[in-house]
């Protein structure tokens, strides 16, 4: 259903709509009744992990830009590293084979048999996805990370502290006094999560001071981490 | 931090290259509070079968064990099933989720 609204809305662009639009010009209607030569191009979307996995077809779980193996999704890639990127047309070129050999070949690299329209309008599908702070730092590896620090410090019996201090986090400038630990907070928004970064590594070392020299190195690099 | 920046310049992306790469060589300090769903279940279902092997034990030694020796030995069962636990926990837990890889594509989508 995604993928046949997404049809009807992009229509105009795609190439078999308008054949001019291979050349990717075309005349446009504009406001003071004037027609135009115009390019449109779909540059950019925005979107979570889930959504863009639906939007191109993807399976979940599987890096939209580059074909990272799921199982290596926890490596850091160097720039000079990284994995090619998704090529869409080769994911085109199978799903409209439609044949045997062709879906195992879709089903390895964990793409969707089916039409997608991204794949049939001028745009380079893979770059359609921007940085997105909100999903992927501030409500995506912030949250991780609170929840890996929140266990951290229960595993090292230092909740109390962390809690304590967390608390104590006097309001200055743009940040408001906290009444809530952590753990009483049922749902973090990205602003909140925003503000929490403005002082979560404070936090995160100060309940960290004092540990037995066994603790020290495991506590060294709990910071380093964050 | 970083990555909230309002502009870049190549010095503060390397920075975030920097910082990124630091904070994954110290990651596998946070394995165990990165266990996920299925590593959670697996390492419940193991709790479940060593308390079940803990009752059999205090059943069959029921008549032998003084009350010292009893709590010794409970004391022992929780122990050994707590570290059991976080063994599990530890050896199925993992990163691999695409948020974390998406970081690796922030200073390149940046530039």
């Amino acid at each position: 259903m995604l993928n046949e609204v997404l049809r009807r809305i992009l229509q105009p662009l795609t190439f078999n709509h308008n054949p001019s639009a291979k050349s990717r010009y075309y005349n446009v209607p504009c406001a003071d009744g004037n027609f135009r030569r115009c390019k449109p191009v779909l540059a950019a979307w925005l979107a979570d992990c889930p959504e863009y996995s639906d939007l191109h077809d993807l399976k979940r779980h599987v890096c939209f830009w580059c074909e990272c193996p799921k199982n290596e999704l926890t490596d850091y890639v160097p720039p000079d590293k990284q994995h090619p990127w998704w090529d869409h047309n080769l994911s085109r070129m199978l799903s409209d084979a439609n044949t045997k050999a062709a879906n195992a070949d879709l089903s390895l690299r964990h793409v969707h048999r089916g039409f997608n329209v991204f794949r049939h309008i001028p745009c380079i599908v893979s770059d359609l996805p921007k940085p997105d702070l909100l999903h992927t730092m501030q409500i995506g590896m912030l949250e991780h990370l609170q929840k890996w620090i929140f266990h951290f410090m229960k595993t090292h019996k230092r909740l109390d502290k962390y809690n304590a201090i967390w608390l104590s986090v006097p309001a200055y400038y743009d940040l408001k006094p906290r009444n809530k630990s952590y753990e009483e907070v049922s749902q973090w928004k990205g602003k909140e999560m925003k503000e929490m970064s403005q002082y979560l590594l404070g936090v995160v070392t100060h309940s960290l001071r004092g540990g037995s020299p066994a603790q020290c190195p495991v506590f060294n690099n709990a910071i380093e981490c964050t | 931090m970083y990555a909230q920046y309002k502009s870049h310049d190549d010095a503060t992306l390397s920075y975030m290259e920097d910082a990124l790469c630091c904070s994954d060589t110290f990651k596998d300090v946070f394995l165990l509070g990165g266990a996920g769903k299925k590593a959670k279940a697996k390492a419940n279902a193991l709790r479940t079968e060593l308390v079940k092997k803990q009752k059999v034990d205090e059943e069959t030694n029921a008549e032998t064990w003084t009350p010292t020796k009893k709590r010794r030995e409970m004391n022992a069962w929780r122990d050994y099933i707590s570290h059991e636990i976080d063994v599990s926990k530890e050896f199925d837990a993992d990163f691999d989720f695409p948020k974390i890889h998406m970081m690796s594509h922030w200073v390149e989508q940046i530039h």
